[in-house]
């Protein structure tokens, strides 16, 4: 029982970050029909941001709401230095925001090293759940990544500001023939997505170890999930995550972690088979 | 003359559809554009809305060029545009798609003018209803209204009478021409049914291989078809 609990519980950890992520991967393409390889960069960044506000002893908590905004300011500088001279180019945008993810990962082995860099949570108070002690910070990830994705629902769906944002995904030149501002909507998003990895950095650096390689680790996860749940929709990466996620931390925690990634691309491989576009189906024809 | 345009000259690709295109039309006109079928009358709307990048020429509107704007800053001028296919949006609600029309002429907090469900008292009675589920005329006039909704001072209609019942056709018809005349909106319709060109428009312009090779006013073209026949015949 309390095994069970435990695994439970990291398995919605893991699967509510990579929602995080694989959230902004999927505003970005749903606009745009970028997508981003740098994506797992902004995750890293928002990381390093929060490295380097500790270790110039500014409180975590200011590192927290630093990571999202600095790593947004990063998307927009992309999005309107690199992206939007290309987005009507498909491949030749995942070719360069490869590049930038280089770029930026290098940049940080030339600013920090190569080697693992260490953070400390704000708390360390173990919380007593049905007799079983469970660190009360990795509650606090799932929560703050509940609201947010909560948030970007909201967002999305009740604003007047979402149902602009779903024109433009919708049918982007009808959109602009109302003067909606496809340009407006393609800098805001874009900053939105990253500013979103850039909080799932932060929020999950004091229980990693955060080196230049750790984006990777979400980003291919994040892209399963939305290749599972589908692009169409924002449910989609909700769904693939929960999916990919409770896959790979079961058979982990019961078997080994090496059969858990055999395990999660097998049913990757089954699930695109079956479901060529996703489970809700990938939206715009 | 609210739009004025001159000489233009586009198309796409290296591919020239519209060959020195020049015509002007006053505030409160209604002139419709008939022609064959790739003659480049859609290629002439799209041009007009900034979809397509002239290659020569200039387009004004109320004064100031439009041509080279982008589609957005041109609908901000005052300009709505019904496509082909009216491009509704299928997954969002009546209401949802006439507030967009609202809000990208008067920005995210615009209200849809309640005038619209006057005037279209089928899209009150479906306003909760996706856009999708509609009938074709119903979603013509959803297309219409959302272009209305931004209060726009020129109207292109780009074969509004596409794929409806000649009944629902003479209702768009006469919806089109009220509006016109009390809200003093410019209208400008690319049509195949000269029946509803000549209900709508005052003047028609005849199209042909890019170039305006005749015009003449609605009246006159009741009294003698010939003209009709010599640029539409098949």
């Amino acid at each position: 029982m309390d095994q069970a609990l435990l695994l439970l519980l990291d398995a919605a950890n893991y699967i509510l970050v990579i929602v995080l992520v694989a959230m902004g991967l999927v505003i970005v393409f749903g606009l745009m029909r970028v997508i981003n390889m740098a994506h797992g960069e902004l995750f890293l960044l928002g990381a390093y941001t929060l490295v380097m506000l500790q270790q110039a002893g500014v409180s975590y908590w200011w590192g927290l709401i630093a990571a999202p905004l600095l790593v947004g300011l990063v998307g927009l500088l992309m999005e309107e230095l690199v992206i939007r001279h290309i987005y009507h180019r498909f491949l030749d945008t995942i070719l360069a925001t490869w590049g930038l993810s280089i770029a930026i990962k290098q940049a940080v082995i030339l600013l920090f090293g190569p080697g693992a860099q260490s953070t400390s949570a704000p708390f360390a108070a173990q919380l007593d759940l049905l007799g079983t002690p469970y660190p009360a910070y990795r509650l606090f990830i799932m929560a703050v990544a509940l609201l947010v994705v909560a948030g970007t629902f909201y967002l999305f769906f009740r604003t007047r500001f979402g149902l602009a944002a779903r024109a433009v995904i919708a049918n982007r030149q009808t959109a602009a023939c109302l003067g909606i501002s496809t340009r407006a909507f393609d800098r805001a998003t874009f900053a939105y997505g990253a500013a979103l990895a850039g909080l799932a950095g932060a929020v999950m650096a004091p229980i990693m170890s955060v080196d230049p390689q750790m984006g990777l680790g979400f980003l291919i996860p994040a892209f399963l999930a939305i290749l599972v749940g589908g692009a169409g929709h924002l449910g989609g990466p909700v769904l693939g995550a929960g999916l990919i996620g409770a896959t790979d931390s079961v058979t982990a925690s019961l078997w080994s972690p090496v059969l858990a990634q055999v395990v999660v691309f097998t049913m990757a491989v089954v699930a695109i088979r079956l479901f060529p576009s996703g489970i809700l189906g990938g939206g715009r024809k | 003359m609210i739009l004025k345009i001159a000489d233009l000259e586009s198309g796409y690709g290296g591919s020239r559809v519209l060959r020195g295109i020049a015509f002007s039309v006053a505030e409160g006109e209604s002139v419709a554009l008939l022609g064959r079928n790739g003659m480049g009358k859609t290629t002439l709307l799209r041009s007009i809305m900034g979809l397509l990048r002239a290659a020569r020429g200039t387009i004004r509107f109320a004064g100031q060029r439009i041509d080279g704007r982008r589609p957005e800053q041109v609908a901000r001028t005052g300009l709505a545009f019904v496509p082909q296919g009216r491009e509704i949006f299928a997954e969002l609600t009546v209401e949802e798609n006439l507030l967009l029309g609202a809000m990208g002429a008067g920005g995210l907090g615009a209200a849809v003018p309640e005038d619209i469900y006057g005037r279209f008292p089928i899209l009150r009675e479906r306003r909760a209803q996706r856009g999708g589920t509609l009938s074709g005329g119903q979603q013509q006039q959803l297309a219409i209204g959302r272009a209305l909704a931004g209060r726009p001072r020129l109207l292109l209609l780009d074969e509004p009478s596409e794929g409806l019942q000649p009944s629902i056709v003479i209702e768009v018809a006469e919806a089109l021409k009220r509006e016109a005349a009390e809200q003093g909106l410019t209208l400008i319709t690319v049509e195949q049914n000269v029946d509803l060109a000549l209900r709508v428009a005052e003047r028609c312009l005849f199209i042909e291989n890019g170039s305006i090779v005749a015009e003449a006013t609605s009246a006159e073209l009741r009294h003698d078809p010939a003209l009709i026949h010599k640029h539409l015949a098949i």
